[in-house]
């Protein structure tokens, strides 16, 4: 494998290149898929206001918000994935094991059991704060008692196994169509989000991609393991607080807006360190375009696979995400087991 | 070597009390643990509070002891082959494979050619292959972190699996999740005579094997230098193990956490002689899922809490506390 | 210019350095020896202050360790662990930059010094071949080589180094302990714990020995390995001898004592003899 590992610059620049293009190609298609095949013309047409047939409606208003969110939460998935994985010192950790999903899911549940009368529109915030939660408990366990990696995952599995026995039986009690159906929604599925969703979590994954991005060097240091870091003059302790609470809140809002996507923030560190290296500064960008990618992709080829069904982004990840991972687990089985 | 009377004394008392508290709670509460006695007494001529006793509340009651035997004892066995206390059917995502194999079934009537259980014990050792391959090979050790990260990973892929299948067809969505949570309110008669042989077939095989276990705690050179070949120990653990999970999943859906919780207990109780641990995993899996299965009745009039988020509410907090403070788990 | 301990209590719950008073001087090359559990990895962890004394008092070069904040500390002490965790897919030159983090802002930019000085610890260390290759490519002796080069890059008046040949072919362990004392020969204070006398007896100019949190002897090595000292520290009989070759004192176990209590009576042979009970 080490044909693909690239330091130099050059390389670097080609890979990102790739990748962009790969990205707006992908971004094109996501607009002229689905139920109503659109022809490049029209999207053009319409894109750049020319003359001619224009589908302002259903580009503008249904397909370009789904685009630009799989963009954003794709993005947020692949950095708090990278951020975890830092922390947890292990390319197998992912938001999953703080518990954030199962989290979510649990408090969409509590909502509708207790306020059945709230809307749809609810759900992204009560989400949020869900996952928040949960990933919370983990936290103070990290860091009230200077958590280990390992007992970081074990609490965070644990706390995770727990929502989910409450979300199975929210599912039993409550059988009814109307009353299951908002669980739909967190199935990771970009069905019927609009701009308003957009626009309610665009600043703070924008402002938390940054933060992230502005600690890579930390991060670097704090995988060096705890006394190597101290040694350095870092506070590893704190660092791994802010890294895992700027990873929370990342997952946390994409859970809450689009689902659970499974296997994004896995995949996307993996491909990436694979691609530019393991260095947080080049690897971070990589993987958030990688992430961008998966989603966006994952989106597309649901609504292009037997219109007008769409199947769920989250689905189309877990099964295309999953082989994957073993193919690459297996055979960076040497390199990964520190 | 020490016989732990007191111990084991309290492991039976446990498990006595349990059985008769899941025995007289219930729908009803007229129907109590008397109408047991009366039953053995007269038989010939049964009330309605007795033929409840007989019908609905003994095959429960029974149903939730040998869940607890399997999910026991498959944790202990898992636990000894991978030589790691942290080993469960649920973190190593068995459970969900379990589960996973038993929706296709439920999906897809009549594809395959084998039963729904036997769905459930393939998908159970499906993923614990997954897992231990990912995890680094069935080989090594082990490192903890490792095994539980690839857990974590083929458990989300199969809930993610279990889950998709909730937004297919209503019915059969409705059938998965109410079979998800690990529920026995409906069992019967009929559900048992399987569990039941399974439960003695796995009780019987990991008596005989509690040598090989604990020499391969020992590690695997020194378990192949007394002559027993650690990855025949290893194969006979996990066949016995996936099929005790499968066959548990396939009656009550995944149940979490009875499978770590109870072997760690045991052993802080009993010790770390498997010969011994077997037994008293058995007793101590019962015993609690019994405990399970009463509070199941009692907590929610009107709405019977399942077996698997009982198990949950009990096991989480004491496995976060373990992983809290414990200086052991190997880690 | 030393390192200065006085009545350093510290340690992990139940294992506690007791009372520690201690004085390393600049430019010695120091191994901290004893058996398993007596605490001398806690106490260059204590210095280094990877744990945190709970009383007492530190100082390095004059700075109060224990006052100071951490990026202060790593300026005067560059620390090794035992068995450092290794990033997956991160290069040597790579590695060996981030030994520049103490004098680095947040986003680790590096400035001229900062190149220069990766590159020299990279020629110190005979690295220049293999610095664009992965960590994990290399061989455990040239890992270790990479750590080092990570700890010169920092630039720092000390450096401390937790049982550095533990994992390593006697080959490596060799070529470490050798780089090491180029390094001693270069000006630099090396603190190194280490698991074998021997070892430690050749390349260190003082020894400390530790027996259960406290210390038990401290001086040059042909002062501090004693017969008396086999005894009282690790429990054996021993005889010491001059190494032929350096000269330092080599131990040389006795038959121990036999299951009845009486000695056996082999008697040590004369030649090269440097002490016997």
């Amino acid at each position: 494998m080490s044909a693909l590992i690239s330091s130099s610059l050059q390389q670097r620049s080609v890979i990102y290149l790739i990748l962009l293009s790969a990205l707006v190609l992908s971004c094109i298609w996501g607009l002229k898929i689905g139920a109503i095949a659109i022809s490049p013309q029209v999207l053009a047409n319409t894109l750049f206001n020319l003359d001619g047939p224009q589908q302002k409606y259903i580009l503008l208003t249904s397909r370009a918000p789904r685009i630009v969110l799989a963009l954003l939460t794709g993005g947020a998935l692949a950095i708090a994935g990278s951020l975890i994985q830092a922390v947890i010192r292990n390319p197998l950790a992912s938001p999953k094991v703080v518990g954030i999903n199962s989290g979510a899911a649990f408090a969409t549940c509590l909502m509708i059991a207790l306020f059945p009368t709230m809307t749809l529109t609810n759900i992204p915030v009560v989400a949020t704060l869900g996952g928040a939660l949960a990933a919370t408990i983990v936290l103070l366990g990290a860091h009230w008692r200077g958590l280990s990696p390992v007992r970081l995952a074990l609490v965070g599995v644990a706390v995770g196994m727990l929502f989910d026995s409450g979300v199975d039986f929210y599912l039993v009690a409550n059988t009814s169509p109307e009353k299951a159906a908002p669980m739909m929604w967190l199935t990771g599925s970009l069905w019927s989000r609009t701009w308003s969703h957009v626009e309610a979590v665009w600043l703070p994954i924008v402002l938390l991609s940054g933060l992230a991005f502005s600690l890579s060097y930390q991060l670097d240091i704090l995988r060096l393991g705890d006394e190597t870091a101290i040694g350095l003059g870092q506070r590893p302790a704190l660092m791994r607080f802010i890294a895992l609470l700027t990873a929370t809140v990342l997952a946390s809002i994409s859970v809450g807006v689009v689902g659970v996507l499974g296997f994004v923030g896995l995949m996307a560190p993996h491909m990436a360190t694979r691609l530019v290296g393991g260095q947080t500064r080049h690897m971070l960008p990589c993987a958030m375009l990688v992430g961008m990618l998966l989603v966006v992709l994952a989106d597309c080829v649901g609504r292009a696979l037997a219109p007008p069904i769409e199947v769920s982004a989250g689905v189309l990840t877990a099964l295309f995400g999953a082989p994957f991972f073993i193919v690459l687990m297996l055979k960076s089985d040497r390199e990964t087991t520190g | 070597m020490i016989v732990k009377s007191f111990q084991w004394l309290t492991l039976l008392v446990a498990l006595l009390l349990g059985a008769v508290l899941s025995l007289h709670v219930g729908g009803r509460a007229d129907v109590g643990i008397a109408d047991l006695l009366a039953v053995i007494t007269h038989w010939d001529s049964p009330s309605l509070s007795q033929s409840i006793m007989v019908d609905i509340r003994l095959p429960r009651t029974l149903i939730a002891g040998l869940l607890g035997i399997n999910m026991g004892l498959s944790g202990l066995i898992l636990q000894a082959i991978t030589r790691n206390n942290l080993a469960s059917p649920s973190i190593l995502g068995i459970n969900q494979g379990a589960a996973l194999g038993m929706t296709l079934a439920i999906m897809l009537p009549g594809f395959f050619p084998i039963a729904d259980e036997a769905m459930a014990v393939l998908g159970a050792l499906f993923a614990g292959i997954l897992t231990f391959s990912f995890a680094g090979g069935l080989r090594a050790k082990v490192s903890p972190l490792r095994l539980i990260l690839s857990g974590v990973a083929v458990g989300a892929f199969s809930f993610a699996m279990v889950r998709f299948s909730f937004t297919l067809d209503d019915e059969v969505s409705r059938d998965v999740i109410l079979w998800t949570t690990g529920d026995v309110a409906g069992v019967r008669w009929h559900d048992t005579p399987l569990l039941l042989a399974l439960s003695l077939f796995g009780i019987i095989a990991s008596v005989l094997l509690a040598h090989r276990f604990n020499l391969l705690a020992l590690g695997e050179a020194a378990s192949q230098g007394v002559g027993a070949n650690p990855h025949i120990t290893l194969v006979l653990g996990a066949l016995i193990a996936a099929t005790l999970t499968g066959i548990s999943v396939s009656v009550a859906g995944p149940i979490a956490f009875v499978g770590l919780v109870i072997p760690h207990l045991c052993r802080a109780m009993i010790g770390s002689n498997h010969r011994q641990l077997v037994p008293a995993v058995a007793l101590g899996g019962a015993a609690l899922m019994l405990y399970a299965e009463a509070f199941s009745k009692i907590v929610i009039t009107g709405e019977e809490l399942p077996l698997g988020v009982i198990a949950a509410i009990i096991g989480a907090p004491y496995f976060v506390y373990q992983a809290l403070f414990s200086k052991e788990m190997g880690l | 210019m030393t390192i200065r301990l006085a009545n350093i209590r510290a340690g992990y719950e139940n294992f506690a350095l007791q009372n520690i008073n201690l004085h390393i001087e600049t430019g010695s090359f120091t191994c901290l020896i004893g058996p398993n559990g007596c605490g001398k990895s806690t106490l260059l962890k204590t210095i280094g202050r990877i744990l945190k004394a709970q009383s007492g008092q530190i100082e390095v070069a004059g700075l109060d360790i224990l006052a100071s904040s951490s990026k202060e500390v790593a300026r005067k002490i560059a620390f090794l662990p035992q068995n450092p965790a290794v990033p997956a897919a991160i290069t040597v030159e790579q590695l060996v930059g981030y030994g520049r983090a103490p004098y680095q802002g947040l986003f680790g930019f590096a400035s001229q010094e900062d190149r220069e000085k990766v590159a020299e610890a990279i020629t110190q260390t005979g690295l220049e071949a293999l610095k664009d290759r992965r960590l994990s490519e290399l061989s455990g002796g040239q890992r270790q080589r990479a750590f080092i080069a990570m700890a010169l890059a920092q630039d720092t008046p000390y450096i401390m180094l937790d049982e550095p040949t533990s994992f390593l072919d006697l080959k490596y362990q060799y070529e470490t302990l050798e780089l090491l004392a180029k390094l001693h020969a270069k000006g630099r204070t090396c603190i190194v714990v280490l698991h074998d006398i021997a070892q430690a007896a050749r390349y260190a100019s003082d020894l400390v020995v530790m027996k259960e949190g406290q210390i038990f002897a401290k001086g040059k090595p042909e002062e501090v390995i004693s017969p008396q000292m086999l005894t009282a520290v690790y429990g054996i009989r021993a005889c010491v001898y001059a190494d032929p070759v350096s000269n330092s004192p080599v131990v040389s176990p006795l038959p121990q004592l036999a299951v009845d209590g009486t000695r056996s009576n082999t008697s040590a042979p004369k030649a090269g003899l440097l002490a016997a009970e």
